[in-house]
Formats: C-alpha cells, structure tokens, sequence
C-alpha cells in the first residue's frame, strides 16, 4: 500500500490512504476541484449490484459433480463423523429420540486403530480399566463400612471411636453419593467417558502446567 | 488468513461433521495450536465430545498433533488447507471418473469417505458395494488391479505411521514406502469376506488420497485447456504430450521443465491414429506456439530437430493476468479493463499519460483509474527526485500492479463469496425448513412402502400429501440451492487458479 509520505504530522500510516494536494495535482485531482468529504460510516451492509453476474453454463458434469457432492455430504451427516450436540433439550419429540439412538448404534460400531492417535485421546480403554479398579474398592467399601457400623453399634460411648467412625462415614456417605450415578447410567457409552474423564482431568492438569503457555 | 477465511471453514465444517465438531474447529482456527484441556477450557464443551471430535478430524486429515513438552499430551492444530479442499472432493471424484472408469472413482470415493483405509478392506468394501450396484461378473483381483494402478500412479498414498510406541505417536513414512503396496492374497480376501475371523494380513497399513496428485492434473487440464481455446484442440494435444514426456525427465512442480525433444513428441503422435493432422502440420504447430505471448514453449536447443522447454511458472502468471483482467472487465466494465491493461502493458505509467493513452475522455479515466485504486487492482508507487539546492521537489506519482497482492486480495474476494452463498444457502434451508422435513418424511415413508409392496393407489395417496403449492416452493427451493452449490464449485475453480499462481511464486 502506498503512502502519503510528505503528509503533515501524523499523516502516512499505512491505513491512512489520503494524499497530499501534490500527489492529487499529479493525479489530476485540480486545486479547483472540490474533495469529498470524509467518509465516517462503514459501508452498507448489502451494496446495491451495479452488474449482474453471467449465468453459469449448466452442463452434465456440473450436474454430476453436484450430485457427488450431496452424496458425500449426505454420507458424511449419516456416518459416525457427524456428532451432535451432547444434551438435547428435553422438549425433543420422541421421533428425534429415535434418531439419537440411531446415531449412537453407529458411534458403537466405530473403531480406531489407536497406534495412529495420541493415547490421551482414547475414551473406552480407560474407562474399561478405571471401572475395573473401582469396583474392586467398593467391595472393601462395603466390608469396611460394616465394620464401622457394627463398631458404632457396640461403643456408643466410646467418643474418640465415634469421632473416627463419623470421619469415615462422612468418606462413606461420598462414595455412597457417586454411586448410584455410576450405576444409572452404566448403559449407556456415553456416561463411561463422561466419569473416566471427570478423574483424569486433575492428572492432565497437573501436567499442562509444564505445558506451553499461549 | 483472515476472520472471513475462518468463517467458511467453520461452514464447511459444519456442513459436513455437524456443530460440536464445527466449534473445536473454529477454535483451533484462533489459537492455530493448542493441547486437549485448553481446547475444552475454550469450548466449553465435555471432554468425552471434544476426543470424539478430534478423532473424526485426525482421521480426515484435517487436524495434526505434535507431542507437547511433556510427551504423554499432544498439541493439536488444524490443517486449514485440507478443510477448503472438502468442496474440491466431487472434482477429484469426476477426475477419477473420466480417467479410470467408475472402479478407480468408487475406491477414491471410498477412502474420502473414509479418511483411510487399508487396501484389503478397501477391495473387499468397493467389490461388495459394486456387486450391490450391478449384476456384473467382477472379481476381486479386477478391483485390486485398479488400486494398485492408483497407487502406483501416486493418486492414492501411504499413510504415516508410528514406528515408536509412544504416547503421542510420531507419524512418519520413508519415500520408498509412499507406493509400495503389500502383497494382497486375493485368496485370503475371498475367505475373509466369508468368515470375519480370518485376519487380513495389511491390516495396519493405511492408504489416503494424495491431493497433490489430483491438483498436478488439474494445472496440466488447464494448460491443455488454454490451448485448446487459444488455437485447436491439435495444439491442445500436442502440449498434452510435452506435459506428459516432461514428467519422465522433470520434478512435476519445478517451475521449468527439462528440455523436451521434439521428435519425441513426434512419434508418439505418430502412434495415435486420430493425429493425423497434427502430425503433418507439426513444426507449424509447434512454430505457432512457442511464438505465442504466453510463452509457455521455448525452444531450448537445435540439435535432433529441436528440443523445447515447458515454462510452467510464467504460463500460471500469464493465466493469473488474464484472470485478473476478466475479473477487471466483469467488475467494472470495458473501460476499466483497458486501464487495467495498459497499466499492466506500461508498468509505472503516470497517470496523465494514462488518459491520454485509454482514450477514454479525461474524466472518465480519471474516476476509473481511483476506483480501481481504491479496491486495490492498481498500486501507487511515488517517486520524489532528489531535490536540487533551491529548485522546487518534483514528485511523480506513478500507477502500477502488483500482481501477487491483487490475487491475494482476490482470493480473500473468492472466500468471501464462499462465505456468502454458504450462508445464504442455509438460511433458505432455514426459512423453509418446515416443508424440507416433511418431503424427508414423505419420502421416508414412500421408501418404506414400496419394501413392503404397497399398491399404487396408495402410493399415491401419501404422495397427494404435498400439496401443489407446496411442490412449486420445493423446486424453487432446489433450484436456488442447486444454484448455490455450483457456485460453491466454480469458486472452487477459481481458488485454484488463483492458488496455483501463488505456489509457482513461492518455490523460488
């Protein structure tokens, strides 16, 4: 972009297309002719056409090339590649529901060849292997917790137990709020990653710190 | 890149893998590179969503990761080019047609579909959908012919992959291995189609479509086809066959060939039986056209009746010139047009030789020669002479183009057009989104009937439910869209054009 570089003061940025009277003398702008004024709003939204566009030519291979066109687009919105938005509202009718359903039959059916992605990418290993893990704690969750209660039962006076016991109950009664969730929601794919997420997000935090910072 | 660049590539997105996909899209667009939990802090969007989506676009090649700092996370950034390329699929599709017959277009359809593939799968994919299509006697190893003619032609290309097991994989691929393909047992396909069980033995080597391949035929069609309107199609022909014997002795992308003999050409002419003409009149032809302005033919050298060099580079500024000129001329009519050439034909002009020289009256040329300035189709370039003691400073203002930044602006043109009848197609989907869904249902439920043997009549009955008017908006409708997504295409065309001139302009 050119500049007025013999403007006055502050004139010359880059931006600023304005001339000086001696560039417009060469452009054959006359001291006698009047300049427009300055223009302060932004242009129309929709500027009138002034010419109108030559029709296209419609020829079969237009014509082809546009029914490939939909036809690839119409594969890509059925396939598995066309994910939607998480939470629906619940004032779908019961014909979108189907489609939902539809939709996670196939994400079911897709499969990656995980030697091509980045590990932290992988949603139903982990989950298989966290789950795994967590049901064994609950089985000692619940032995434990006996042995609490059964405690609780038998030293009622006893204070400092009692206090101990309330620590642990308090743990209890946590675990006790996250699992039902768990169980609710086994069925479907979706509430797996969801919980396999939720407990890594802290370890990838930590380490994102080391990461760059943008 | 631009605001406007990354608004069409949000549509395009959006289009085609749907509105979670489209937002990390557009965000990565912003933050060009970014790791998983910085894409899910910016998107708002539960992290179960975000994987999935970046699975999907890793698989279509539209986004790359490189492994951060810490080697167990990934930092993920868009392949912006391979996303504009989504709207040239249908072209490489046609291109693949009318080379190699329908097989070879299915495969590629295949794998676009796909992202990639493995070639067993994608024999025994493409057989079974053919064998659905039509009752023909095709077997197996007919299909892998093809694939293996595609691969070997470069049109399909090995997939990079990990050799480490690592965390974030590194993905790499030598050379040598870009076309090598395993050996295919057809046998052990045979027995795989029937009992899942049998593994294939390339399982875990992928093939993908080389877009670099498609986009060298395309620059070569457009040569031929400059030909073919400038003189006739024997000169169209002719060059056809100096592209092609450019390729045994030259990089397909350098910007001028190696000198090609032209009695090379000759013969293989001779080989063609439709060539008569051509060949008796040869050296006229070749005379013509290294003569031309263009000067795409030079001759190299005398010996062996003359050997000639293919000038690829100026032949796509030449093409970007005349583009730039007819878009001139679209624009802003005849007049402006031959300002624009005269500038062009007169670098640095001053501009009252410009009116003088347009024969345009003053005036005229005048208002022309600002407008054209003020939407950057002419430059200004100023030069002061050095001012003698007391003399006055005398200035020259001066017109010129450069041409490299009125096709940048043109392309930033093209994309905002893009942008404008993508948004436009879609709010007319919006508008009349009420009778679309109800000719998707009636359609459906048609489908639907006629699997189950359904009479006429009531065939008919279902149909009857789109009323009359309701049929003229659908074909207005289709109609406005189909309008549309050619122009999404012909665009596409002219993007190309204007990209390939850039390309030529930064190899050196």
């Amino acid at each position: 972009m050119s500049r007025g570089r013999g403007g006055r003061g502050g004139r010359g940025g880059a931006a600023n297309k304005s001339f000086t009277r001696d560039q417009l003398n060469d452009l054959g702008v006359g001291n006698k002719d009047a300049l427009p004024s300055l223009v302060t709003q932004p242009p129309s939204l929709y500027p009138p056409l002034e010419r109108k566009p030559v029709p296209f030519t419609p020829s079969l291979e237009t014509d082809y090339m546009l029914i490939l066109r939909r036809d690839f687009i119409d594969h890509m919105q059925l396939s598995s590649s066309y994910i939607k938005i998480p939470f629906a509202s619940k004032s779908n009718q019961p014909e979108q529901e189907i489609d939902k359903l539809v939709a996670q039959i196939h994400s079911t059916k897709e499969k990656y060849d995980w030697n091509f992605f980045p590990s932290e990418l992988r949603p139903k290993l982990l989950a298989k292997r966290i789950k795994k893990g967590r049901g064994q704690k609950l089985d000692v969750n619940i032995q434990e917790r006996l042995n609490v209660l059964e405690k609780l039962e038998h030293l009622k006076n006893a204070v400092v137990i009692k206090e101990e016991a309330e620590d642990e109950l308090e743990e209890e009664m946590e675990a006790e709020e996250n699992e039902p969730d768990e169980e609710m929601d086994e069925g479907t794919d979706y509430a797996n990653n969801y919980f396999d997420n939720g407990e890594n997000y802290e370890d990838e935090d930590d380490n994102l710190d080391e990461g760059p910072i943008y | 890149m631009s605001v406007i660049y990354g608004k069409v590539v949000s549509l395009i997105i959006s289009e085609r893998f749907g509105p979670v996909v489209e937002k990390i899209v557009s965000f990565l667009f912003k933050c060009q590179c970014s790791p998983l939990l910085y894409i899910k802090r910016g998107t708002e969007l539960p992290l179960s969503k975000i994987k999935e989506s970046l699975c999907v676009l890793i698989k279509y090649r539209l986004v790359n990761f490189k492994p951060n700092k810490n080697e167990n996370l990934a930092n993920y950034s868009l392949n912006v080019e391979n996303v504009l390329l989504m709207l040239r699929y249908p072209y490489y599709l046609n291109h693949a047609k009318k080379l190699f017959g329908d097989q070879s277009e299915m495969i590629i359809e295949e794998v676009l579909q796909k992202g990639f593939c493995s070639a067993s799968e994608l024999i025994i994919k493409v057989f079974d959908k053919l064998c659905n299509n039509e009752e023909r006697s095709l077997t197996l190893s007919q299909v892998k012919e093809k694939l293996v003619y595609l691969v070997t032609a470069k049109y399909l290309t090995r997939v990079p992959y990990a050799k480490e097991d690592k965390p974030v994989p590194l993905l790499t691929v030598d050379e040598k291995e870009l076309t090598s393909l395993p050996n295919i047992d057809i046998k052990t396909l045979v027995m795989h189609r029937k009992d899942n069980s049998v593994e294939l033995p390339d399982k875990n080597i992928y093939w993908t479509v080389n877009f670099d391949r498609f986009h060298q035929d395309m620059r070569d069609k457009i040569i031929v086809a400059a030909f073919n309107k400038k003189f006739d199609e024997n000169a169209g022909e002719i060059i056809k066959i100096f592209l092609r014997q450019m390729y045994i002795r030259t990089d397909p992308w350098a910007d001028v060939s190696n000198p090609v003999p032209a009695l090379e050409v000759k013969d293989i002419l001779r080989k063609q039986i439709s060539a008569s003409h051509s060949l008796a009149f040869f050296d006229q032809y070749i005379n013509i056209i290294s003569q031309e302005t263009s000067s795409l033919l030079r001759k190299a050298g005398e010996a062996s009746g003359g050997s000639y060099q293919i000038f690829l580079k100026e032949a796509f500024t030449q093409f970007a010139w005349e583009l730039v000129e007819q878009i001139v001329l679209e624009k802003y009519d005849s007049k402006a047009a031959r300002i624009f050439r005269l500038v062009k034909l007169k670098p640095y002009i001053e501009p009252d030789q410009l009116q003088q020289l347009a024969m345009i009256p003053a005036k005229d040329a005048k208002k022309l020669s600002y407008q054209l300035y003020e939407d950057n189709f002419l430059h200004i370039q100023e030069l002061r002479k050095a001012s003698a003691n007391n003399g006055p400073v005398k200035n020259f203002t001066l017109f010129h183009i450069k041409l490299e930044s009125v096709v940048r602006m043109l392309l930033e043109t093209c994309y905002k057009t893009l942008f404008n009848t993508m948004t436009r197609c879609n709010h007319e989907k919006l508008q009349n989104k009420r009778i679309i869904d109800k000719k998707h249902r009636i359609d459906t439920i048609l489908m639907g009937m006629k699997a189950q043997n359904a009479t006429e009549e009531q065939m008919a009955d279902i149909e009857d439910m789109i009323t009359l008017p309701e049929k003229e908006i659908l074909e207005n409708i289709s109609r406005i869209i189909k309008k549309f997504n050619t122009v999404e295409l012909e665009i596409d065309q002219t993007i190309f054009m204007l990209q390939m001139f850039l390309v030529y302009q930064k190899v050196n």
